[in-house]
């Protein structure tokens, strides 16, 4: 549900992304019968205003690092369209030098930070130097304007300058991922995929680096695609949450919004799930119980329904779309999206279809 | 001389050609000590050079000169024959001329030496250089294409490591005739194969790692992660190889040139004088032993110094 405003000023906007993987044969020794597929990522849209951060939240196998490979074009999508600031990515209408042309524009203007800010960096190169790569790329050859972008990046993200001589195994964890920051600001993009940023970083590093990507964010503007499973950190960077489950989007809400009136079961589950830092002091709700199922065959119906406490026979038979959900007949309300025949606080929806 | 042939040697592995940029600085020892730990951190400690990788670097830095200035040194030239004074042993055995005594012809064994060090050399030298970029080439070639690509160059490589190389060699200079440029270019033939599959295993695992991952989605071409990014990464197994390599060029040359299909007579190389020597080894042993002992001296420092320069090349070990 996007609205026509948001169409046009987005800064990048996901249509309808679909993307499946080819799964072993069924059958004896998975030599017979059809190829399986597995629907990684079913039908997710959303879109990203300039200077906002969306976070994308869920839990492992949900699809949510697929949308970001798929946004950062790391693999091209099965089915919908990426445009990025209103441009199509892999349009097939477009020439091949045209297209060639749009990648390279892409490639400036977002970055991508991973997990694992050791595996990123190249052990054999100084940290200047892997900082001056996408310049690089980008056909910078003037050293004396690399060295000084460099710089520039180094001392945005809070580091030393004299840094950049070192090599990675020098560093210790907080400033190799500082480094892998300063890597993705030196290009100066426009969006910044963060896959996971913080999830191989102990707990005190974690909070500086998610400080640092909130400041840059307040600073130079520039947007985000968070994906994590860590509802603190989206809490802390993100202006703006979608929630998946099983590759679809169950619930996209304003980061407060979210937090405070989840309508989704889902959400709910996951909130309760976030431990509460205080001795003794215990969710009162039981957890989720079960798995999800396995993507190789999803039923007709609402894919939470074997875990929802509050499933339906209209659960069974209908898949909810994502749509909004008002609470009063205010439209200063926040835009809050959901994908569930029976939301949290919509009652009188849940008591008519008892009865 | 020590300086020389470690920054030839440094040159020709290393194509860092942007990557002087951000050299870590080198803190000597005799700098003030500075408390903060950050600032010792950095400093680097003093390279050290083990006495064995000096003595080979000098050596062979010694031999390359005694190749290069081959005229000049030598006493007589190798091709200058005294049948008078044939097969006499070194002087300081007692015999009459030559300080490495003469051979079957009555020629100088010193200079007819000075003048193998300098063909072997550089036999083994380009034939080396070129096995290891084919091979690397081709490693990073069937890494990138997969699919039938792939396939084709695995087969090649399969075909030349279970064929006798002597053999390939044998065929193609008896059949295309012998020239120093033809014969160099077999030399280049010889163990690419080992390159390429290092290259090819390395390069996949490589691309498998984050770092690869991170440059790519950059936008980096193909070229760029693969000699920019991959190659300082597994740089230090090609030395290796490229070290033993050379001592295995200098060895099949030495075996074809005694088979008469290498180096032709009257101009020598140490495996032809080796080959010569031969028939004389009961009585005239000198002969064969000099070139014997270079081939000996050269193969042991080339892996002693590539030994060592496998560790100065990884920041890691440093």
């Amino acid at each position: 549900m996007i609205t026509e405003q948001e169409h046009t000023n987005a800064l990048l906007r996901a249509d309808n992304l679909v993307r499946t993987f080819q799964a072993g044969r069924e059958g004896l020794f998975g030599l017979f019968g059809p190829r399986r597929e597995v629907r990684a990522v079913d039908g997710v849209s959303f879109s990203i205003m300039p200077g906002e951060a969306l976070g994308l939240v869920g839990e492992s196998g949900s699809g949510k690092s697929t949308v970001g490979n798929m946004i950062s074009a790391q693999i091209l999508p099965t089915e919908g369209e990426v445009y990025f600031e209103g441009r199509r990515l892999h349009d097939e209408a477009l020439p091949r030098v045209r297209r060639r042309e749009e990648m390279r524009h892409l490639r400036r203007n977002l970055q991508v930070i991973f997990q694992d800010p050791a595996g990123t960096l190249n052990p054999r190169l100084a940290i200047g130097e892997q900082i001056a790569e996408p310049l690089r790329i980008h056909g910078e050859k003037d050293a004396r304007l690399l060295k000084q972008r460099v710089a520039e990046a180094l001392l945005q993200v809070g580091l030393n300058e004299d840094m950049a001589s070192r090599y990675p195994h020098e560093l210790s964890g907080g400033q190799r991922q500082r480094a892998v920051v300063a890597r993705a600001l030196i290009t100066r993009p426009k969006l910044i995929v963060c896959d996971e940023p913080t999830s191989a970083l102990d707990v005190s590093i974690q909070a500086q680096v998610v400080n640092l990507l909130g400041d840059l964010k307040a600073k130079t503007g520039i947007s985000y695609l968070f994906i994590s499973h860590n509802l603190g950190v989206v809490r802390t960077v993100c202006d703006r949450v979608a929630v998946m489950y099983l590759g679809r989007v169950v619930e996209e809400a304003p980061v407060d919004e979210l937090f405070s009136h989840p309508e989704h079961p889902y959400t709910r589950a996951l909130l309760e799930a976030n431990p509460i830092p205080v001795p003794g002091l215990r969710s009162q709700t039981p957890p989720l119980r079960g798995e999800p199922p396995s993507p190789l065959d999803v039923q007709p119906g609402c894919r939470f329904l074997e875990r929802c406490p509050r499933a339906h026979e209209r659960c069974r038979r209908l898949a909810p779309e994502l749509k909004r959900i008002r609470r009063s007949r205010t439209f200063s309300e926040p835009v809050h999206l959901v994908a569930c025949h029976y939301p949290e606080t919509d009652r009188s929806v849940f008591q008519e279809s008892l009865s | 001389m020590n300086n020389a042939s470690e920054s030839a040697a440094t040159a020709m592995t290393t194509p860092r050609s942007d990557a002087s940029l951000f050299s870590p600085k080198h803190c000597g020892m005799n700098t003030e000590p500075d408390l903060s730990e950050d600032e010792d951190f950095h400093c680097k400690p003093p390279v050290r050079y083990p006495l064995l990788v000096v003595a080979g670097a000098v050596f062979l830095a010694v031999l390359f000169l005694c190749g290069l200035f081959a005229e000049q040194l030598a006493p007589a030239g190798y091709a200058a024959q005294d049948l008078a004074a044939r097969l006499s042993p070194p002087v300081w055995l007692g015999g009459k001329s030559g300080l490495l005594g003469t051979d079957f012809l009555g020629r100088d064994i010193l200079s007819r030496l000075l003048y193998a060090i300098r063909i072997s050399l550089l036999v083994a030298f380009a034939g080396t250089l070129i096995s290891c970029t084919l091979g690397t080439t081709l490693g990073f070639l069937a890494a990138h294409k997969k699919g039938w690509v792939d396939e084709f160059i695995m087969m090649l490589i399969d075909f030349q490591a279970s064929m006798p190389f002597v053999l390939i060699a044998l065929a193609i200079l008896a059949f295309l005739g012998n020239s120093l440029g033809l014969f160099i270019a077999v030399m280049g033939l010889n163990g690419w194969e080992r390159f390429a599959r290092f290259t090819r295993g390395l390069a996949r695992s490589a691309s498998a790692r984050g770092y690869v991952n991170a440059v790519r989605v950059m936008g980096a071409s193909p070229l760029r992660i693969y000699f920019k990014h991959i190659l300082p990464n597994i740089i230090g197994v090609l030395i290796v190889q490229f070290t033993l390599n050379f001592p295995s060029t200098v060895l099949l040359e030495s075996s074809l040139s005694f088979l008469g299909l290498g180096i032709q007579p009257p101009l020598t190389s140490l495996g032809a004088m080796l080959g010569e020597g031969r028939n004389y080894l009961i009585n005239a042993w000198w002969i064969s032993v000099a070139p014997g002992a270079v081939i000996f001296c050269v193969t042991l420092s080339a892996c002693i110094l590539g030994d060592w320069l496998r560790d100065r090349l990884d920041p890691t070990l440093r």
